[in-house]
């Protein structure tokens, strides 16, 4: 295009907006339009920002939709028998009443901004159906979302955090109200945001300044979870005479669909990943002084498979493998988060960097770890190469549950075993140590077992892998189910020395 | 006494809603006429809400509201005095591909907008907001700065360029 003819678009893009083309107009626009792609593609974006400016601002007028019940048949040409309605009439016209604390239908204005999104962990999120490039900092407007993978958190206006974990289905319908129709939440509500109200299927949520979690569950149960002060739960009951429950710190309930009668139950706090964040207190601290090789504090990494590593100096980051496109694989850890991984089913693990090798004379290797069941030699760490050699495992060892550390260098093997088995769903710190002498193993800061070396001779180990082994090639060597930990790891830590007993009883100790 | 036809759900309601602005913004492309597009997109409504139950939640929405636009242009059109039509079918039928795309990340956009807006220097800020929230004429907002309405058009027609191109910056479909 010329500069006079650029002019002359401009002119009559403005004449567009601001008031009505002639047919000269109209035709001159129409040729330019054909000439010229550049000239098309201007007209349809200046219509576009328009359009988006008209409807942001709220001048593009109500949605006026026919009231079905009384014209089936609307015909085309009457449509002076509309009524115009505004948002919050059309859904009492879809016979959708949103449930207010104040009993009259919430005024949800589609498309205002009522929060931002503050963490986007490996999420796919979808808004009304339609997949958007969520970022950490966009804003979150009300509506009906899908979160289909991941982690979300998100801050209202008041400050309240609300984690949402995939796979979940919520409506967003302003600053202080959402719905859960799926999936699993945990809020954390500031002074602010006393007020705040979920609702789901089955009741409605108000919360009095606190922490708490709530989840749908199949068959449209609602679990809700007071962590932390005070909230109202009311069953969704249209017989009135269904007192609220309220709970407090550490009281959970259960309102099922079908009777909507409370069921009282234990409060669940490894369920719900309240934070995102991984606190750093006295633990990780001390962890970090005695100079690890690598430490790996399992904290929530927005791309859902880094584990960073937090020792000083050092970045042997290891990497999650999924097996399958399955849940997002941090939970509640016994510090912050953890890393969670399913068993043989899922195939689960991390590869850890190579640069990490842990030297023959000394090392120490040290865990926060919760097993759901004990599969037959699961692994927390592992040499296991990708052809299937094996030097070094520390893990169950056999049926039972008994975590040992087994070494080998091909013609005979040293292997230190704890008596006792793990017990099943409950944080144990776990050590194992080898010294100048032989090995150690620890369990909540007391030895459990050791082992001379008796001439064993240690080689340096590397690459490693956590809670299970490379199955991607050479699967004929070897079962590719075996060997997969079912539980939670967390704060693990790989050191280049041998701690003392009282180093390990002390950190065991930190913990609260 | 007809029998009572059941209401669209309420998903089908937020769908209709929250694609308003990519329904004006399809059909104001096909037209070239705002009346016109108004009109158009409220008969674009009427039959979205009534063929409601055709619509499969989980499908493509936009895809399917934009294609029963097009043919309320078209039926809209056929009403009209020909003086009154600003583009010819053949320009429409070319152009209605285009019209399509350039409306697909149109709710993403929306959500940038605002911060474009931010982004705008306070007299274009002051302008969009006479123009689109006051809804005030060109004529009001010349009376009332002292300006004439040829300098207003054009500071509106810059201040809605900036905005393309800030939003354009942003977009996913341009990272790509």
């Amino acid at each position: 295009m010329t500069e006079e003819e650029k002019k002359e678009l401009e002119s009559l893009l403005m004449e567009l907006t601001e008031g009505e083309l002639s047919s000269e107009q109209s035709q001159r626009l129409m040729e330019m339009s054909r000439q010229y792609p550049a000239a098309r593609q201007q007209y349809l974006e200046y219509c576009q920002v328009h359009t988006m400016l008209a409807w942001e601002h709220g001048v593009l007028g109500d949605l006026k939709l026919p009231d079905l019940s009384s014209t089936p048949e609307l015909p085309s040409a009457s449509f002076s028998l509309w009524k115009p309605l505004a948002i919050a009439a059309v859904l009492v016209l879809a016979g959708v009443f949103l449930w207010s604390p104040w009993g009259a239908p919430s005024k949800m204005k589609p498309g205002e901004t009522v929060a931002s999104l503050t963490r986007s962990v490996a999420a796919s999120l979808e808004l009304f159906g339609a997949s958007f490039d969520f970022n950490n900092g966009s804003a979150v407007r009300t509506g009906s979302y899908q979160l289909d993978e991941g982690l979300i958190q998100i801050t209202f206006e008041s400050g309240i955090e609300v984690v949402i974990e995939a796979p979940a289905s919520f409506e967003i319908h302003g600053p202080e109200f959402m719905i859960l129709n799926e999936g699993r939440l945990a809020a954390n509500v500031t002074p602010e945001g006393v007020g705040f109200t979920v609702e789901t299927p089955d009741a409605e949520v108000i919360d009095y300044g606190t922490e708490f979690a709530i989840e749908v569950v199949g068959e449209r149960s609602s679990e809700i979870h007071v962590f932390k002060g005070e909230v109202e739960v009311r069953p969704r009951q249209q017989d009135t005479s269904i007192e609220p429950v309220r709970l407090v710190t550490n009281q959970a309930t259960r309102i099922e669909y079908s009777t909507d009668i409370p069921l009282g139950i234990s409060v669940d706090d490894q369920r719900f990943l309240r934070s995102l964040d991984e606190p750093d207190p006295s633990y990780s601290g001390s962890v970090r002084e005695l100079l690890p090789l690598a430490y790996y504090r399992m904290g929530v990494s927005d791309d859902g498979h880094t584990l960073k590593d937090a020792a000083k100096g050092h970045e042997n980051k290891a990497t999650i493998v999924k097996a399958t496109r399955s849940r997002q694989p941090f939970a509640p850890g016994r510090i912050g988060s953890s890393l969670r991984l399913d068993g043989a089913k899922k195939g689960r693990y991390a590869r850890i960097a190579s640069s990490l090798e842990i030297p023959a004379t000394e090392f120490t290797i040290m865990a926060w770890i919760s097993a759901q069941t004990l599969p037959r030699n699961a692994v927390l760490v592992s040499d296991m190469n990708l052809s299937g050699d094996e030097t070094f495992r520390f893990g169950l060892v056999g049926d039972h549950g008994h975590l040992g550390l087994t070494l080998a260098d091909g013609k005979q093997f040293l292997q230190v075993v704890d008596s006792s088995p793990l017990p099943l769903e409950e944080w144990t710190h776990v050590a194992v140590i080898k010294t100048t002498e032989g090995l150690r193993l620890y369990r909540n800061g007391a030895l459990v077992s050791s082992e001379p070396l008796n001439g064993f001779q240690v080689q340096p180990h590397k690459p490693f892998s956590i809670g299970g082994i490379p199955n991607e090639f050479d699967a004929r060597k070897r079962n590719q189910r075996l060997g997969f930990w079912h539980g939670r790891i967390d704060e693990l830590a790989f050191f280049g020395s041998a701690l003392t007993s009282d180093q390990i009883e002390k950190l065991f100790q930190l913990t609260p | 006494m007809p029998e009572k036809r059941p209401e669209p759900s309420f998903e089908f309601v937020q769908l209709l809603t929250s694609h308003q602005s990519r329904l004006y913004a399809y059909v104001l492309s096909l037209l070239g006429n705002r009346t016109q597009a108004e009109d158009v997109m409220q008969e674009t409504n009427a039959v979205l809400w009534r063929k409601a139950h055709d619509f499969k939640l989980g499908t493509n929405f936009g895809a399917w509201m934009l294609k029963v636009a097009y043919f309320q242009v078209m039926a809209h059109r056929r009403k009209l005095n020909r003086d009154r039509l600003v583009f010819d079918d053949e320009f429409i039928q070319d152009i209605a591909e285009e019209a399509e795309q350039q409306c697909e990340w149109q709710e993403e956009k929306q959500r940038l907008l605002n911060d474009c807006i931010e982004k705008l220097n306070e007299r274009q800020q002051d302008l969009i907001r006479c123009r689109y929230t006051e809804g005030a004429t060109l004529k009001s907002i010349a009376s009332q700065s002292g300006q004439s309405e040829n300098t207003i058009k054009q500071a509106l027609f810059r201040a809605r360029a900036a905005l393309i191109q800030c939003v354009k910056r942003q977009s996913p479909e341009e990272a790509v």
